[in-house]
C-alpha cells in the first residue's frame, strides 16, 4: 500500500497551497470548521467531524448566481461562475456520501445547475477516514462506512506512524503522483463499529403520516434552522435580487442564493399569506420524509448520511435515531 | 421528596385537577441530558424529571399559547424572564402556574455554566409553588466567560471590532439564538422580514453583524442572563458577551436588574396618554 509520512503530506499540502485554495479542518471556539489555509501547520490532524459539512462549499450559505445592471430601461446579465481549482483536505466519507446525493438533484437530474456544478468540477476531494467515531455517529446504517471511499478523489487512512493513500478517481491518481509516497506492506486497520438504526423502507412511509409522534417531537422544537445547515444533504434555499450599488441612474443588481431550512416558520410562506407547512409538526415531518421518502422517490438516494450532527446540535435533542427507531417499531 | 418527586407530585395534582391543561418541564433526553416536555395527561407525569442538565429556558413555550392553562417548571433565571414577559403584557400570570425551582447551577457536557457561577439568585423571584432540596455541592471557580469578558473589555475599539467580526464571520445565521430565546419575542423578526431595507437575506459578515448587534441591543434591559442564546450556538460564539456588556452599561445607568420586579425597560419608552396619536 501506498504510505506517507505525515512531515511528507504536509510538505504535500504546503505545495499545493502554493498552486490553488486548499481547504481543511481547523479548530476554532473548541470545534472544527473547514477554512482556507495558509499552511499545513494550522491543520489539527486529530480533528473529528467539523460542525459543517463540506457540503458549504458547493452549495454556498451565500451564492451570487448572476448580476445584472439596468441603464436607462437596458437590462444586461452576468452569469457569475467560479472556475479556480481548490483541494479540499479531511474530508469525512459521510460527507462525501452527502456531495452523491446532491449531485443526484443538481447534476444528475434537470435542470443541471451550473453552479454547484462548477463547484464540482473545480474541486479535488482528499477524504479521511474516520479510526474512532462519535456517539452520534451512524452511516453504516446508511450504507455507507467509516472508510467509505465513495465520492472522495483520494482516501487517506491515519496509521500509527502516518498515513495510507488510496487515489479512487484518475483525479486522485494525479495527486497521489506528486505525493511522497512509498511502497509499504501494511494492513488497513479495521473501520470501527456504529450502531445499526432501523428505518422505515421507502413504501412504508405513507402509513406514518398521521401519527401523533410527529406532533409529540415537534412540541419542543424551537423552529431554528440548525439541523439543515448542518445536515450534508439539506439544499432548501431563498432567492432574492439585492440592489449592490446605484449611481447616475445605473442601477447595479445580484441575484443571491442562500439556504433556507425546512424548520423555519416561513418556510412555506406564499404570496398572499398563505403557509401549508403552518405547524412545527407539520415541517419537523417534512424534513424525515424529505430524507426517507420524497427525495429518494424522486432522485433515487436516501437523503441521510448518518453523519449525527443534526443529533448533537439540536438545543432541545430532537434526535433523528430516536425517531427512526420509533418509526420502525410502528412498521414491524 | 426530591426536586423529581415534588414536580411530579404538583403536576399530577394540577391536571387532574384541571388547573392547567398542560405542564411543561422535563424529561429525561436520548443522550444523557434532559430536554423540554409537555404533559398533558396525569398519568404521563412520571416523564418528568429535574437535575443538573435541565438547562433550557422553558419561558419560550409559554409564548404564542396566551389562551391556555399551563403550568411551567422554572428556574431563578427562566423566572426573570417570566417577569419582564409580564411587564410587556406577553403573558397573562393568571394563566400560568410557576413551579419554581431553587436552583444551584446547571451544566452542559459536565461544565457548569456561565451564567450559574456569577448567578446571586438561588430562589425564583416569582413562583405559585417553591420546588426545595437537597442543596447539591457544586464548587464555584472563576467562570472561563468572565476572564474572556475582561480580555475583551480591556482591547481597543479596532481590536473589538475586529474580534467581533471574526466571531460573526462564523455565523450561519441559523436564528437558533433567537429561536431559544424567552425575551425575543417579535411577531416577525425586522431581520427576516420580506420588505426589509435594513439587512438583506444574504448570510454574509455585513448581515450577521447587523442581525447579532441589533438583537443585542433590541434586548438592552431585558435580557435575563440565561445564556441560551450562547447554549443552542452551534458555533460557540460568545454572543452573551455582549449582552452582558450592555447589562453593566443599564447597571452603571440605571442601577437596573431585568426581571427582579414586573417592570418594563428603563430604555423602553412609554407614550404617555397625551402623546399617543388619535
Amino acid at each position: 500500500m501506498k504510505f506517507i509520512t505525515k512531515t511528507d503530506l504536509s510538505a504535500w499540502i504546503d505545495a499545493q497551497i502554493t498552486n490553488c485554495e486548499v481547504v481543511a479542518p481547523i479548530e476554532h471556539n473548541g470545534h472544527y470548521l473547514y477554512e482556507p489555509i495558509q499552511s499545513s501547520r494550522e491543520i489539527d490532524w486529530s480533528f473529528t467531524r467539523p460542525i459543517l459539512p463540506v457540503k458549504e462549499y458547493f452549495f454556498n450559505p451565500t451564492e451570487q448566481i448572476l448580476t445584472f445592471t439596468k441603464q436607462w430601461g437596458n437590462v444586461t446579465i452576468h452569469e457569475t461562475l467560479q472556475e479556480d481549482q481548490r483541494i479540499i483536505i479531511g474530508v469525512r466519507p459521510c460527507d462525501a456520501h452527502g456531495l452523491k446525493v446532491l449531485d443526484a438533484m443538481f447534476l444528475d437530474a434537470d435542470p443541471l445547475d451550473p453552479n454547484y456544478k462548477a463547484h464540482r468540477d473545480r474541486t479535488l476531494l482528499v477524504g479521511f477516514a474516520c479510526i474512532e467515531t462519535l456517539p452520534t455517529c451512524f452511516c453504516t446504517s446508511l450504507g455507507e462506512g467509516p472508510d467509505s471511499t465513495d465520492g472522495l478523489d483520494l482516501l487517506i487512512t491515519p496509521i500509527n506512524d502516518g498515513f495510507i493513500v488510496e487515489p479512487v478517481t484518475a483525479r486522485g491518481e494525479g495527486l497521489a503522483a506528486s505525493m511522497g509516497w512509498v511502497d509499504r506492506e501494511i494492513e488497513k486497520p479495521a473501520p470501527p463499529e456504529m450502531p445499526i438504526i432501523p428505518f422505515p423502507e421507502q413504501g412504508a412511509w405513507e402509513a406514518l403520516f398521521h401519527l401523533p409522534i410527529w406532533e409529540q417531537t415537534a412540541e419542543r422544537c424551537l423552529s431554528c434552522r440548525i439541523c439543515a445547515y448542518v445536515c450534508p444533504t439539506c439544499r432548501c434555499f431563498d432567492i432574492r435580487d439585492e440592489l449592490i450599488a446605484a449611481k447616475d441612474g445605473k442601477q447595479e443588481f445580484e441575484r443571491i442564493r442562500v439556504w433556507d431550512s425546512c424548520a423555519s416558520e416561513a418556510y412555506r410562506k406564499i404570496a398572499g399569506g398563505h403557509n401549508p407547512r403552518k405547524a412545527k409538526a407539520e415541517r419537523l415531518r417534512n424534513r424525515f420524509y424529505c430524507k426517507f421518502d420524497y427525495f429518494p422517490s424522486q432522485y433515487g438516494p436516501l437523503a441521510c448520511t448518518g453523519c449525527g450532527r443534526c443529533i448533537e446540535l439540536c438545543p432541545v435533542n430532537i434526535d433523528i435515531c430516536e425517531t427512526l427507531n420509533q418509526l420502525a417499531e410502528v412498521v414491524t | 421528596m426530591n426536586r423529581t418527586e415534588q414536580i411530579q407530585e404538583t403536576a399530577r395534582d394540577l391536571l387532574e385537577r384541571e388547573k392547567v391543561n398542560c405542564v411543561i418541564g422535563y424529561e429525561p433526553g436520548s443522550r444523557g441530558h434532559a430536554r423540554p416536555a409537555f404533559i398533558y395527561k396525569a398519568e404521563d407525569v412520571e416523564r418528568l424529571t429535574w437535575d443538573e442538565t435541565c438547562t433550557h429556558n422553558l419561558v419560550r413555550y409559554l409564548l404564542k399559547r396566551e389562551d391556555e392553562y399551563l403550568a411551567i417548571v422554572v428556574k431563578p433565571c427562566d423566572a426573570r424572564a417570566i417577569n419582564v414577559m409580564l411587564a410587556e403584557n406577553k403573558l397573562f400570570r393568571e394563566h400560568i402556574y410557576i413551579m419554581g425551582v431553587k436552583c444551584e447551577g446547571v451544566k452542559v457536557h459536565g461544565n457548569l455554566q456561565d451564567r450559574c457561577q456569577r448567578c446571586t439568585q438561588r430562589t425564583p423571584v416569582i413562583y405559585d409553588k417553591l420546588i426545595d432540596g437537597e442543596p447539591a455541592t457544586i464548587s464555584y471557580d472563576t467562570p472561563v466567560g468572565e476572564i474572556a469578558y475582561k480580555q475583551i473589555e480591556s482591547l481597543s475599539p479596532k481590536e473589538k471590532m475586529e474580534f467581533w467580526l471574526e466571531q460573526f464571520d462564523q455565523c450561519i445565521r441559523c436564528y437558533a439564538c433567537r429561536q431559544a430565546c424567552p425575551i425575543c419575542s417579535c411577531p416577525t423578526c425586522l431581520y427576516e422580514r420580506d420588505d426589509s431595507h435594513w439587512v438583506g437575506i444574504g448570510i454574509g459578515v455585513s448581515e450577521k453583524r447587523a442581525f447579532h448587534l441589533g438583537r443585542a441591543f433590541h434586548l438592552a434591559g431585558r435580557c435575563v442572563g440565561c445564556n441560551e442564546c450562547q447554549r443552542v450556538c452551534p458555533v460557540d460564539l460568545p454572543i452573551s458577551m455582549l449582552n452582558q456588556k450592555i447589562h453593566q452599561e443599564m447597571q452603571n445607568l440605571f442601577n437596573y436588574t431585568p426581571g427582579l420586579s414586573q417592570t418594563i425597560s428603563p430604555l423602553t419608552t412609554v407614550l404617555s396618554p397625551e402623546e399617543v396619536l388619535p
